[in-house]
């Protein structure tokens, strides 16, 4: 057998072996073949609705530049990733694979070749089901079946030679990173120019200077040959398949010489992606390497389960400098009085879309941080003292959630002073950190339904979005039927609340009800 | 007796794990787990830790049936030191305890156990800052702070360096005479010999003998390494 067939074979036989273990358990199968469905019914939906043209009621949003802002994200992720190169440019899967890889006698052209391919094919995976989603909620719902199809494949095929650009620039000789970084802050322009034209466009009816700022901005930006339609679109995607290529074949052709840089790159991804899943929260999570000063902890240390918050605070600020908060802090009160002005001068589907946005943003990093979860229960200390998993699982929700819950009470401040009404900044202050708890929940009973890796990587997405949407319905009607009835908004307000927080309770009953029940491995 | 187990069977899938295991481990002694790959120690030890749900049996502690809140009777120290990574040394002691509502008095405690294992210059480093070895010492320090009656030991001596190995047996021999009930499983015949006095052994999820060495010797030939080698062959 050659290298190359040894790989493929390790490839097939764990997906067969990943199919049977979720065949053995009756409950994973069912849940897998729902999560099938799902997506079936989603291209089904879609197309019905193509082919049908029925009106979806989303065409504010694609009106609004949506295709633009994709775009333009697009854009800017290739100009980072041209510029800087990129912290998860790997590719190894694994040190074994690696030693595997570079001990044995094949063509390192090869072998390292079909690594990159299987990379972004596993990697666009889920991406891809993420990119169905996308299309069945923004694209135009007029949009014929075959054009979806285009368009997605050509979305597709940008990010693999987006994901394919940072190794190759990882590997470029150091005569030639100033062209690409040049080049990388030219896309990085493009992008914010894209943005600002978006922006300006969309508020041009109500403030004057915007509107002015947007007839002087150019119409034309390199996201265009995405957003240009059926004539250009085949050109481009092969465009960007051979652009793809190219960069594989690159990385290949140096891998025989690369192979100490590309193991220690893979090493560092790997390290990385294992500190993100570990992090308790926050963007900055590089732990110091150097002792850290006592003075530098935390104030004193509450009893019981309460320390999980503790600790967490005290990672915070091991990791977050005073500078990093203050600016977050005034970022957030900024944003709310910001849209409190806006609103007074703009359309209200402007801010529904707005406010949609940030409570879908919102909903889905409190959801995802059910991800660390594992590496919590792995951890011994963890199950020390008497405290019922309950107890432990609703401190390290608190300890998981106090900065996203704090972002969007210094969001409801700001728009108190930017004098938006009273509803809108309970809705703020209260109903959405009461949502963001029943988000985080959520996140924790789809795990303890899910806990292997392999369904977090198909189904477990689905679970989270349906228990999401599902759980989402009775706070919303039960908070519209009382402020109804009793004619006060806030009274609906703060029933929607009661009731996502009950709800929030019961799902980690649930979770940690099942979780007493599993094997917990702490290797 | 303090920890009883009787008739624990744990399954995964079609495959039995343990199978109807009975033991018992004295206040104030030190039992060394022993068995082949795969015979179902670190099971055992999940199952004890309530980390693994039994199929069948019973675990009591001084006859009181162990519950969901056995965190402040069984404590498992695990192969692999996970430590929180941004927390310093002094700071999983805090953790630990604040969470377990120590007495006032475990700070000296805490300071000693850190000047112990030589760590009291790494105790303001951070988890990820440390070596293997430190972690693992960072991970017993805060265990042992804890004081649970039990406590569980996997490959304890792993990563540790020969300063910390006779630490570690001195400690545990402390411990043995404060009146923990210890479990150790391990792969090392000799530190287990050395450290226990009783060896149960497991193969394929059954209990395959249990006593001390001198009762081990009476019945079988040869050294330790020996006697397992001659019992664990099928």
């Amino acid at each position: 057998m050659t290298t190359l067939g040894a790989l493929f074979y390790a490839d097939v036989r764990s997906l067969v072996n990943q199919l049977r273990e979720i065949r053995r358990a009756p409950g994973r199968s069912v849940v897998w073949v729902l999560f099938v469905l799902f997506v079936a019914g989603l291209i089904g939906f879609r197309i019905y609705n193509a082919s049908h043209r029925a009106h979806f009621g989303r065409h504010i949003v694609a009106g609004a530049g949506m295709l633009d802002l994709m775009a333009c994200f697009a854009i800017a992720l290739l100009g980072a990733a041209l510029a800087f190169g990129g912290r998860y440019a790997g590719l190894f899967a694994h040190p074994a694979e690696a030693r595997f890889i570079i001990d044995s006698p094949a063509q390192p052209f090869v072998a390292t070749l079909y690594v990159q391919v299987r990379q972004i094919v596993r990697g666009s995976a889920r991406q891809a089901l993420g990119l169905l989603y996308m299309a069945v909620i923004y694209l135009p719902q007029t949009l014929p079946a075959a054009s979806l199809v285009r368009d997605l494949v050509l979305i597709g095929v940008a990010f693999a030679f987006i994901a394919a650009v940072p190794l190759a620039r990882q590997l470029l000789s150091p005569r030639l990173a100033p062209f690409a970084f040049a080049a990388g802050a030219a896309c990085l322009a493009a992008a914010v120019a894209v943005a600002l034209r978006a922006g300006a466009s969309a508020l041009s009816t109500t403030v004057p200077a915007a509107g002015a700022l947007a007839r002087h901005l150019p119409a034309w930006h390199p996201g265009a040959i995405f957003t240009a339609g059926a004539p250009g679109g085949d050109a481009t995607i092969a465009a960007m398949l051979v652009c793809t290529g190219a960069l594989f074949a690159y990385v290949a052709q140096r891998a025989r010489d690369a192979y100490p840089e590309l193991y220690e790159l893979s090493m560092k991804r790997l390290a990385r992606v294992e500190r993100l899943r570990a992090r308790s929260f926050g963007l900055a999570a590089r732990a110091p390497q150097t002792p850290v000063h006592r003075t530098a902890a935390a104030g004193p240390a509450p009893a019981g389960v309460a320390i999980f918050i503790w600790r967490a605070w005290t990672e915070y600020r091991r990791t977050n400098s005073v500078r990093a908060t203050s600016i977050e802090t005034a970022t957030c009160l900024i944003a709310g009085y910001a849209v409190a002005r806006i609103a007074q001068v703009t359309r209200p589907e402007m801010l529904v879309t707005f406010a949609s946005s940030v409570l879908n943003i919102a909903f889905i990093i409190a959801v995802m941080r059910s991800a660390t979860l594992a590496t919590e229960l792995r951890r011994p200390l963890f199950w020390l003292s008497g405290a019922t998993l309950f107890e432990r699982l609703c401190a390290l929700g608190l300890a998981q959630s106090w900065r996203l819950i704090g972002w969007l009470v210094l969001g409801g401040i700001g728009l108190a002073a930017g004098g938006a009404s009273a509803p809108v900044v309970v809705a703020a202050l209260i109903v959405a950190p009461c949502g963001a708890a029943l988000a985080l929940a959520i996140g924790y009973a789809s795990y303890a339904l899910l806990p292997y890796e392999a369904d977090q990587r198909g189904p477990l997405l689905f679970v989270r979005l349906l228990l999401g949407y599902v759980l989402i319905v009775p706070p919303i009607v039960a908070g519209i039927a009382i402020a109804a009835l009793e004619r006060i908004t806030l009274t609906g307000l703060i029933a929607a609340s009661v009731i996502a927080l009950l709800e929030a309770g019961v799902l980690l009953g649930f979770a940690s009800w099942r979780l007493d029940r599993m094997s917990i491995s702490l290797r | 007796m303090s920890l009883s187990v009787s008739g624990l069977t744990k399954r995964f899938g079609g495959k039995t794990a343990i199978d109807d295991l009975s033991f018992a481990v004295a206040r104030g002694e030190i039992v060394g787990l022993l068995g082949p790959n795969g015979a179902g120690k670190s099971t055992t030890f999940a199952c004890l830790a309530g980390l693994a749900r039994p199929d069948a049996g019973t675990i009591r502690f001084d006859g009181r049936l162990l519950e969901s809140d056995r965190g402040r009777t069984v404590a498992v120290i695990p192969e692999t030191p996970d430590v929180y990574p941004l927390l310093t040394v002094w700071e999983h002691l805090v953790f630990v305890a604040r969470l377990c509502r120590l007495d006032a008095g475990w700070e000296a405690r805490g300071e000693a156990l850190l000047a112990r294992f030589a760590m009291l210059g790494e105790r303001d480093t951070v988890g990820n800052a440390l070596s293997k070895g430190m972690r693992q010492k960072t991970l017993i320090a805060a265990t042992v702070l804890a004081g649970t009656p039990v406590l569980l030991l996997d490959e304890p001596m792993i990563g540790l360096d020969p300063r910390g190995q006779r630490e570690l047996r001195e400690m545990l021999a402390e411990l043995r005479a404060a009146g923990t009930a210890l479990m150790i499983s391990t792969h090392q015949l000799e530190s287990a010999e050395a450290l226990s006095d009783r060896i149960i052994v497991l193969n394929h999820g059954k209990l395959v003998v249990s006593g001390t060495i001198e009762e081990l010797r009476a019945d079988h030939a040869g050294s330790l390494e020996d006697i397992f080698l001659d019992l664990t062959r099928t």
